[in-house]
């Protein structure tokens, strides 16, 4: 029962698979013999984002045709398998792909494979915004399904979330009782226990990714703040140390690691783990170094001074990193506040920059802010539909955007009433009464997509204890949040 | 100017042969000729540069075995095609907007080139493109067989390409059920 879009875990070779490795060694000359994302990544030292792309274009991905039987329409051998990933590579949507997949054996074959999904993953957007609305209904995405909504447990917080696996720790004050619960929304299907500890999920082991029936969780010590999941590690720091899966450990700078947003992490250019740290003006970038032993080391890699960067700008009062880091290679997002006393030309107390880690270049992001990482959540694979906060910081009004990137689609959903803010929602999820359809491709900035590519799931369900118990239910467009009223 | 075929595209093949004597002659499986300019091939595909930059060119017809006629017949056509759009392929390009893929929008000429394909037809070019490197005309048949499998449910997909579902009915039911939400509700 291991569902073919699982995402496969980062240690998984695909050495099995003739068809897609003979087809990466012609993509990738360079492959070594790993050939799963990460180890790709890692693989292809050097080499920019693009030569995934580059590589696809080089003239070793033509096939021969010697010894083959003359095509015949229909035949499912008509087309070699480097000329279906391309028309693969062609339909944007994920769903598109998956009604491709369950066709044949030998179409799901190709899709499956790890490198044809690395090729997906990174591919241009080749045709956007020309397809009719293929939207999955949106009551696939409910968690309606777990029991003790609303009432008896008010303490809903999502915990961690793999891929399309949900975390979710709930807490009853009144019984005292806490548990657990591990679903998966989109196949409504869940399991419970007891726990008070520190959990995270992880691969299943044995190949076959992760997924509601290959998932285990580990304990943590307590202390341990997850801080995400990069290049196939997954780290967290207990406020001075750093730590991946083989729990080596290096002590970052001596900071107050009061806050969690003081510690990010990226993917650098070459496709490998960066720890970021922000010490007040300075960014720290911390590299995790190879070889040397059999434990690993991080090391301090750049130092990059904000003021310095930031030079010619206004003066800034205060800066931090976002907690809703881009998945870009190399950019970190650092938010800026100004004096805003009385200085013409500067509209907002706060804005959002890129800053390329390697070039020290910034850019100005043009959307207002945003607010409140939550958990991404994805379909099992690829990953195509977001959903955000997003805070206008001038006038306080909050929205949230659903977006479906690799369709280019993207949808603003004002609160249902003023009152309302959804910074105080206590849930958003995707629920029934679906219908999206007006979601316009159109006034879509390219780079709304770059950064948001976490998605944003919502913190948490229920009300909060001594405010208000009654939680009501919206509905607006497909999406529908619990949500306290802040009115009387 | 082919050789065998004697249909419309003749008139501007001529055309741009009269202008340009440099041409190439190709020779299909079945041993029919066809000439394409040789500025086109070089620029089009990169493995008839090679063999034009190499000297391995037959004036005779050089043999492409793996491509039938008709499939060799829609390459020439295409190249033909091709170099009498450039003007209007730089106006075209410059008014689209997402400019960030490497790969541009079909042209409308393009798409009613492969629009009038057959399935045969259009499998045996994606094919010979495929052989020959020519990297829009993959591109572009590429597009028009994804085009196909767009917006159709897995049994409209078989019926389409004529795939045999080989899936036994207890794996359809599993993927059924892992990828509920990606089928139609029927």
């Amino acid at each position: 029962m291991v569902p073919f879009i699982s995402v496969k875990s980062s240690n998984v070779t695909l050495s099995a698979n003739p068809t897609t490795r003979r087809f990466a060694e012609r993509c990738v000359p360079a492959l070594g013999k790993c050939y799963s994302g990460p180890h790709l990544a890692e693989q292809r030292d050097g080499s920019d984002q693009g030569s995934w792309q580059t590589a696809l274009r080089l003239p070793e991905r033509f096939t021969s045709m010697e010894g083959r039987p003359a095509p015949s329409m229909g035949n499912q051998d008509a087309l070699p398998d480097a000329i279906l990933e391309l028309v693969f590579l062609g339909l944007d949507a994920p769903l598109c792909l998956h009604r491709a997949a369950s066709t044949c054996k030998r179409w799901r074959q190709i899709i499956a494979s790890d490198t044809f999904r690395a090729l997906y993953g990174k591919r241009p957007r080749l045709f956007p915004a020309t397809l009719r609305a293929l939207a999955v209904d949106a009551r696939h995405f409910s968690i309606d399904f777990l029991p003790g909504e609303g009432t008896e447990y008010w303490g809903w917080r999502i915990k961690d979330r793999r891929e399309s696996l949900l975390l979710i720790y709930r807490e009853d004050w009144k019984a005292q009782h806490r548990d657990l619960v591990v679903c998966e929304p989109l196949t409504r299907r869940q399991k419970e226990w007891d726990d008070e500890d520190e959990v995270i999920l992880l691969d299943g082991g044995g190949g076959g990714g992760i997924g509601m029936t290959s998932f285990t969780s580990i304990r943590m010590p307590p202390r341990l703040f997850v801080i995400g999941f990069v290049a196939g590690r997954r780290y967290w720091h207990d406020r001075v140390k750093v730590s991946t899966l083989k729990f080596s450990s290096f002590v970052l700078p001596n900071h107050q690691f009061s806050e969690r947003r003081k510690v990010t992490l990226k993917v650098g250019h070459d496709g490998e783990a960066r720890v970021v740290v922000d010490g007040d003006d300075i960014i720290k970038i911390f590299a995790r170094q190879k070889g040397g032993g059999s434990g690993e080391e991080s090391a301090l890699e750049k130092t990059i001074q904000l003021s310095v960067v930031m030079l010619g700008l206004p003066q800034l009062r205060f800066f931090g990193l976002t907690r809703d880091q881009p998945q870009d290679a190399g950019m970190i997002q650092i938010i800026l506040g100004y004096d805003r006393s009385g200085v013409p030309g500067v509209p907002r107390t706060s804005m959002r920059y890129h800053l390329n880690m390697e070039t020290m270049e910034v850019g100005c992001l043009p959307w207002p802010d945003l607010h409140h990482v939550g958990y991404p959540y994805e379909f099992p694979w690829p990953p195509s539909l977001l959903l955000l906060f997003c805070e206008d910081c001038e006038t306080g009004r909050q929205d949230l955007i659903v977006c479906k990137p690799l369709m280019w689609r993207l949808k603003v959903i004002p609160p249902p009433e003023p009152a309302i803010r959804y910074h105080d929602a206590t849930a958003v999820l995707l629920n029934g009464d679906e219908s999206d359809e007006d979601i316009t491709p159109t006034d879509i900035h390219e780079n709304l997509f770059r950064c948001c590519v976490t998605v944003f799931w919502p913190l948490g369900l229920g009300a909060r204890p001594g405010v208000d118990h009654d939680p009501r239910l919206y509905f607006t467009a497909g999406l529908a949040f619990l949500a306290r009223s802040t009115g009387s | 100017m082919e050789v065998d075929k004697g249909k419309g595209e003749a008139e501007e093949t001529r055309k741009v042969a009269e202008a340009d004597r440099d041409t190439v002659t190709l020779k299909s499986s079945d041993g029919k000729l066809f000439e394409v300019s040789k500025e086109a091939a070089a620029r089009l595909s990169t493995v008839l540069a090679g063999m034009i930059a190499g000297g391995s060119i037959d004036d005779n017809g050089t043999d492409l075995k793996q491509i039938g006629s008709e499939a060799l017949e829609n390459v020439v056509d295409y190249c033909n095609k091709h170099a009498n759009s450039i003007p209007s392929a730089a106006l075209i390009s410059s008014s689209i907007s997402f400019n960030t893929a490497p790969f541009k929008e079909p042209e409308e000429w393009e798409r009613k080139f492969v629009d009038r394909l057959s399935h045969d037809a259009l499998f045996d070019l994606v094919e010979a493109a495929n052989f020959l490197g020519m990297e829009r005309l993959l591109d572009v048949t590429c597009h028009k067989i994804s085009e196909m499998m767009k917006g159709k449910s897995p049994d409209q997909i078989r019926e389409v390409f004529n795939i045999k579902n080989d899936y036994t009915k207890e794996e359809l039911e599993e993927i059924r059920q892992e990828l509920a939400w990606a089928f139609y509700d029927d």
